[in-house]
């Protein structure tokens, strides 16, 4: 298990964004879109589709980076490398990492919205 | 400043729209047949961009391949150096060989890391004369 700290940068992430609205906004745009980047992501992989499932991480990839988690970012770069290698072992392996932490991301993004809406 | 925002995930593309709506009018492609197209069409128009702000790893036609068009487009209507539109591509920690790239052959005029940071965006179009 990993703590908050570990998985996603708050106060790093505010300052790229340079303010407190545009970091809310993000955050909502990662929760719309994360599930279904993992949803193309996780088909593609058991259909080994790995084209499709080559693009799906490499969005998700960048999404993590944008949201300050570079626990999920680094795992969704182990996924696109071992898609590029093609190694079918090591994508089933890295993709369950990558599926546990990325809901551990979004669970604690969800808290921060709420912590955000109840100071307003 | 009208610019052009080339980008293909969500989040990173609202990024752009927030840090660059600031300067004036922008419009969005989703990928870098649009990007083409939107670049032709403006020029047709009259109402070129001052600035193509282009990420690399693009399904279909990528950036580097956008880059490319879009230079073969304005060489072959007679622009070059101070004419040429402005080009930030923008790339991936963990994808260095893309920008040598860009920057050798494609003839882009500066680059970002994603995360995109507003800071450094800012000085880029400082840098560039933009802003």
């Amino acid at each position: 298990m990993v703590d908050n700290q570990q998985i996603f940068e708050r106060e790093q992430v505010i300052q790229r964004l340079g303010d407190e609205e545009v970091f809310k906004e993000i955050i909502s745009v990662f929760l719309e879109t994360c599930p279904q980047y993992m949803i193309q992501l996780e088909e593609a992989i058991q259909a080994k589709e790995l084209s499709d499932a080559q693009k799906a991480v490499h969005k998700l990839k960048g999404a993590a980076s944008n949201v300050g988690s570079d626990l999920v970012r680094d795992n969704a770069l182990s996924v696109e490398q071992a898609i590029e290698k093609q190694d079918y072992t090591s994508i089933f392996s890295r993709f369950s990492d990558l599926k546990e932490n990325t809901q551990a991301l979004q669970d604690i993004l969800v808290q921060e919205l709420e912590k955000n809406q109840n100071k307003t | 400043m009208k610019t052009l925002i080339v980008e293909d995930e969500f989040s990173s593309r609202k990024i752009l729209e927030k840090f660059l709506g600031k300067y004036g009018k922008y419009e969005v492609a989703v990928n870098g047949q649009e990007a083409i197209d939107s670049f032709q069409m403006a020029w047709e128009e009259k109402e070129p961009y001052d600035l193509v702000v282009l990420d690399i790893m693009m399904p279909n036609v990528d950036g580097q391949e956008a880059l490319k068009q879009i230079r073969a487009y304005e060489k072959d209507k007679g622009v070059v150096g101070f004419g040429e539109v402005k080009v930030i591509m923008v790339t991936a920690l963990d994808d260095p060989k893309n920008v040598v790239e860009a920057f050798y052959e494609g003839g882009a005029n500066s680059y970002l890391v994603k995360p995109i940071d507003n800071e450094q965006l800012n000085q880029e179009l400082k840098n560039l004369g933009l802003i």
